[in-house]
């Protein structure tokens, strides 16, 4: 952490950092994909449409991980003042977003051919929307304050009120009568899933993290940028008028 | 090449073929405009530094 908190040091390690994580997501997105179409096989019940499970799941489960790596930040920046919790909130809010709009998306391609419907108002897929929705807001309320800090001060405190949505998403298809599945994978007893099913799914997952990596790395460089150049003005402001 | 085909030749293709492309096509979009962001902010800095390192503020 001590790392990227000095802009200067933050701007090295990208530097440095960077070329290994394009070349991790490129490696694991080749590798994820071929396995998703060549290595693994049709589902018994599913068919060939079982093949949108390796980028749906993946993106769901990153649209939730970052929503939670983004409410731990959000309640270390408000104890602690620090402004690199503040600035990893913001920078990961439209990747989670993205990822949150990819699993709704996939989500209805894999639901037409599967229920027979693209959109079903039962409890995951609503939560999941509100996952969305509560993403969309943070942008947004960030970014309406004048004043920078009280924005991300008040964002926060959104992405700390959202987080009580998490566990809803999560065992919504246990405490409800739901169309969608349970979980296969994230149960404490071993995967009920097939492991050359499980390959491209967790190759996928890689891939997705390297991305988030990728671009989060990306945002906190703009967001540093955007800092040096309000200070920038400030001291020429402050100059010419002494 | 005939796996591929043999998966595309579903009924199911038209929803795979839109699952993939959207996903690979809005993370590459996305990707494209944090990337043009980090450079135009970049050269913003550069140019306001020059500014100001030229008025000997």
């Amino acid at each position: 952490m001590r790392i990227i908190a000095s802009p200067k040091q933050f701007l090295v390690f990208k530097k440095r950092f960077m070329p290994w994580c394009v070349i991790s997501h490129i490696s694991l997105l080749s590798f994820g994909l071929w396995f998703a179409f060549f290595g693994s096989p049709p589902d018994y019940q599913m068919g060939e449409a079982v093949r949108i499970m390796y980028i749906h799941v993946p993106a769901s489960w990153l649209a939730l991980g970052i929503y939670a790596l983004m409410a731990l930040h959000a309640i270390i920046g408000l104890i602690t003042k620090h402004p690199l919790a503040d600035i990893i909130v913001k920078a990961s809010a439209s990747v989670g977003a993205l990822f949150t709009f990819i699993s709704l998306i996939t989500g209805a391609l894999w639901g037409k051919p599967m229920w027979g419907t693209w959109w079903v108002w039962d409890a995951r897929l609503t939560s999941v929307l509100i996952l969305f929705l509560l993403y969309l807001g943070y942008l947004t309320l960030v970014d309406s304050f004048e004043n920078h800090a009280q924005g991300l001060k008040v964002g926060s405190i959104l992405v700390i009120v959202g987080a009580f949505n998490l566990p809803i998403i999560k065992w919504s298809v246990n405490w409800w009568n739901t169309l969608h599945q349970p979980a296969s994978l994230t149960k404490l007893s071993a995967p009920s899933i097939h492991p050359e099913m499980l390959t491209p799914l967790l190759l996928v997952t890689g891939a997705y993290i390297s991305y988030f990596i990728i671009m989060l790395l990306l945002r906190i460089e703009i967001e540093y940028y955007r800092r040096r150049e309000q200070n920038l003005y400030s001291l020429k402001t402050q100059t010419t008028i002494h | 090449m005939e796996k591929l085909n043999s998966i595309f030749e579903t009924p199911y293709a038209y929803y795979i073929g839109s699952a993939y492309g959207i996903v690979l096509l809005s993370c590459f979009i996305f990707l494209m405009t944090t990337l043009f962001q980090s450079m135009k902010a970049h050269k913003k800095i550069k140019s306001l530094e020059e500014t100001l390192k030229d008025n000997d503020f």
